[in-house]
């Protein structure tokens, strides 16, 4: 009986791994970066240099690549840009900045480069909410919440909507 | 209920083949949106469903050391029972077990029956091994049902810098689920070989004003195996051929409860474990009842605050006791021993980021043990002791990709006298997604109250001139991590022992601080998500100990090689996990060899097999491979201890939601 049911068993693991692609939830990433793409519509810079809108992420390549499905879009008029910045000197060029799980260590350095110029941070680490990051998004029961740090956003010069902010799960 | 294993193995065939062919209980999820995201407006985008992505577990440990994780994912996908099969599902850590006790072994280090003090066992930040063997205990006599589990970290090295005495080898990093994570009441029962049956109880919720709360209680019986030494078929009728019967049965109970706001957090836990040793440790009479009974209890208290913008303050204040109880017979006349351990600990640990270029952690710990009571027939003594330690690390950002992890402990003990634990670490990241650390640190144990102070009279004699032993260890790790799905870490290590307490033979054994040894080791680790939610995690290491004489460390493998993958099965109606874990060759201290093993264990899981109903099944030793531990000295004439053979072990749950 227990070989039988050893036998069966190895059966089980030889059989072809099946998965179907159902398009109920949507991925993450994908909504994430949908997120970041919209809080840019709610945002007012002080001046777009070249009419252009440049989001940058630093090490994450998935958020990179899903935001690039938002290229030919074109946010308060302006040409949409997504970089992956590796020189943290040139994080002032971006307008909009994505802080993710591998850039922890690194957050106060950042800060301290921003010193304050107008780039919108937004991150999705938990430890990093409420840390002088403008916007946190967390997953709640399923579904993407945000919260916004609207003392940085001011600091910053930025304009962030009300809509925004009455859509946030906390202001603060 | 004793039935004969083969029906009981009948019956749970026919429950997987009934889980199979009942598909129907199972909801495609349907397709509900066809959202444009690059249009979606934010209202969309707040009401849509996500998947979440599933990702490799990060690390919690704030350590510049290599880290491996087992989440609580790993725990059901496995069907891991103890806190000692996740151990040994790990890089670099073996489990010995001598049908006593799980003995722990890592970085080159194995002694049977040495309790494993030598690696710190922490359950949410508390200190967990007892103060009198500082055994830390992995099997059912831990403290923690595995179910209870969000993940264990394993944090490789000298830790004394953070945690001072006794991270010596290294730490294990335990996290509790909150009670959001069941919301609900959660009924488990499982039923296994050798008559083995557990009944687990869980309430678990976040209520409304934000307060978690957490309370479980478990159950477990097992009336446990037959066995045949052959070092006991000597021609004595009393030894029955070497056979033992009736003298495997165990049982444990365990409690525990949490209940935590957003900045403080109250533990409490207890767990009792009574259990028959067949193998006649210490000469006791074979074929006798012999017994070990060991309870454990704890209550925790920890606050968090900021004390200002920059200043952030932890204190953790908790009690502690373990009770020990021995029975065994020797030419007919009962011997009864135990001991007690208490102990309570106070400690303020600080976090400052006055300086953008500084992370800061200092603290202050105070740890009364103060009993330490040993008693057999021969001794009686009660060793109270008192510590004070203090530290500071400062972790320097020197550029955008270079950090440099200064620290130091001081550890005051009354009877054992000081120490100091300090560590230099480099943290570089050359590419994004890779980074490399270089270590140096160095740690210490005192010796505990069981090496310093315990006799039996004849086989075991005190040395009340045992000395700290230390620890240094140089470490290379290297890091890839990408897209996280990815990971693949290498390190490198030499360590040196000083003043290590070692044992002489049994059956004249006390303890003495013996010359250096010396331990070198790589290890390997590879962790892959891919498509379809397939998951796999493996890992080699290479460790090569030896002693101040160049003779091989007994009991410690040169390789470990471990081996996990699981995948969904029929449309995600299971999770099928196969694990394999081999071991080379090891020898005593008495030259004895047991051969290496490849062991394979497969589980297979269901979520919502029925509403609100989970299954799961493991058989271990899928091949019923005949394998043997090597045995503690004080078991002679027993020098290695068959293992379990193929066994099997199905749970079910059921949510009350």
């Amino acid at each position: 009986m227990m070989r039988r049911l050893a036998c069966f068993i190895v059966a089980l693991i030889g059989l072809p791994f099946t998965s179907i692609g159902f398009a109920g939830p949507l991925p993450e990433y994908a909504m994430k970066a949908a997120f970041v793409y919209n809080f840019t519509l709610f945002t007012q810079w002080p001046t777009l240099p070249n009419n252009t809108l440049r989001i940058c992420t630093l090490e994450s390549d998935t958020l990179k690549h899903e935001l690039e499905k938002f290229k030919d879009n074109q946010p308060h008029g302006a040409t949409l840009l997504i970089s992956r910045i590796s020189n943290l000197d040139k994080i002032k060029e971006c307008q909009a900045l994505y802080l993710s799980e591998e850039d922890k260590k690194r957050l106060p350095v950042i800060l301290a480069l921003l010193e304050n110029a107008p780039v919108l941070t937004i991150t999705d680490v938990p430890e990093l909410i409420g840390k002088g990051v403008m916007i946190g998004i967390k997953t709640e029961s399923k579904r993407i919440v945000f919260e916004v740090d609207t003392q940085a956003a001011k600091k910053s010069n930025l304009y962030l909507s009300s809509k925004l902010l009455s859509l946030a799960k906390s202001v603060y | 209920m004793p039935t004969p294993p083969n029906s009981t193995n009948k019956r749970l065939l026919a429950l997987v083949l009934a889980f199979l062919f009942s598909s129907n209980t199972y909801a495609e999820p349907t397709d509900t949106s066809n959202l444009d995201l690059t249009q979606a407006s934010l209202e969309q985008l707040l009401a849509q469903e996500i998947s979440t992505a599933s990702k490799i577990a990060r690390q919690i440990s704030d350590a510049p050391s290599a880290v491996s994780i087992v989440t609580a994912e790993d725990i059901k996908t496995y069907g891991y029972r103890t806190l000692a099969e996740i151990l040994s599902s790990m890089r670099g850590l073996n489990i010995t077990n001598d049908r006593a006790y799980d003995f722990l072994g890592g970085r080159g280090y194995s002694s049977p029956g040495d309790y494993s003090g030598r690696i710190m066992l922490l359950i949410d930040g508390i200190q967990m091994n007892d103060n009198v063997y500082n055994q830390s205990y992995l099997g059912n006599d831990g403290i923690v049902d595995t179910e209870l589990i969000e993940r264990v970290e394993y944090v490789s090295g000298p830790g004394s810098v953070t945690y001072g005495n006794n991270a010596f080898f290294g730490i294990i990093n335990v996290i509790t689920k909150n009670g959001a994570n069941f919301d609900g009441t959660e009924l488990a029962l499982s039923s296994g070989s050798y008559h083995t049956r557990k009944a687990r109880l869980t309430y678990g919720k976040r209520l409304e004003n934000n307060i978690d709360l957490l309370i479980s209680a478990s159950g477990l019986n097992s009336e446990g195996q037959s066995f045949y030494f052959p070092a006991f078929n000597d021609g004595d009728p009393a030894h029955q051929n070497g056979r033992v019967r009736n003298q495997d049965a165990q049982h444990n109970q365990r409690l525990f409860a949490k209940i935590q706001g957003s900045n403080w957090l109250l533990s409490t836990g207890y767990s009792h474990r009574s259990k028959e040793v067949p193998t006649a440790p210490y000469g006791a009479d074979f074929n006798r009842q012999y017994f070990y009974g060991d309870t454990s209890k704890f209550i925790s208290g920890q606050y968090h605050t900021n004390l200002s913008e920059h200043l952030k303050l932890s204190l953790q204040t908790d009690y502690s006791d373990y009770f020990y109880q021995g029975k065994a017979y020797y030419s007919g006349t009962e011997w009864l021993e135990n001991s007690t351990g208490r102990k309570w600990g106070t400690e303020a640990k600080f976090v400052g980021n006055w300086f953008t270029h500084h992370q800061l952690v200092f603290g202050i710990a105070y740890r009364d043990d103060y009993e330490r009571k040993i008693k057999t027939p021969e001794v009686s003594s009660d060793r109270e002791r008192q510590s004070t330690s203090m530290y500071l690390q400062d972790e320097i950002t020197l550029r955008n990709n270079l950090w440099l992890n200064l620290g130091a402990r001081y550890d005051y003990f009354t009877d054992d006298g000081d120490s100091v634990s300090p560590r230099v670490a480099l943290i570089y990241e050359p590419a994004p997604s890779y980074t490399l650390r270089l270590s140096h640190s160095v740690a210490h144990r005192t010796p505990t109250a069981f090496e310093k102070y315990y006799t039996d009279g004849s086989t075991q004699s005190p040395n009340h001139n045992l000395k700290i032993e230390r620890v240094a260890a140089t470490e290379l790790v290297i890091e890839r991590r990408w897209s996280n799905q990815s990971r693949v870490l290498a390190t490198i290590y030499e360590q040196s022992t000083d003043n290590m307490i070692s044992s002489t033979p049994y059956d004249n054994i006390q303890y003495f601080n013996a010359k250096n040894t010396h331990t070198n080791g790589i290890e390997f680790e590879l962790e892959h998500h891919a498509q379809y939610d397939v998951h796999l995690r493996t890992s080699y290491a290479y460790q090569n100990s030896r002693d101040a004489e160049g003779e091989w460390a007994a009991n410690s493998p040169h390789h470990l090689a471990k081996f996990n993958l699981s995948a969904p099965l029929f449309h995600h109606l299971f999770r099928a996990g196969l694990e394999v874990q081999a071991v080379s060759h090891r020898t005593s201290a008495l030259n004895t060899k047991a051969s290496g093993y490849a062991l394979t264990n497969f589980t297979v899981s269901a979520q919502q097999i029925l509403p609100n109903l989970d299954a799961a099944l493991t058989v271990r030793n899928l091949f019923d491979k005949h394998y043997e531990h090597i045995a503690p000295d004080y078991t002679t004439p027993i020098s290695v201890i068959a293992q379990d053979g193929r066994n099997l072990w199905l749970q079910l749950t059921y949510g009350f939601k």
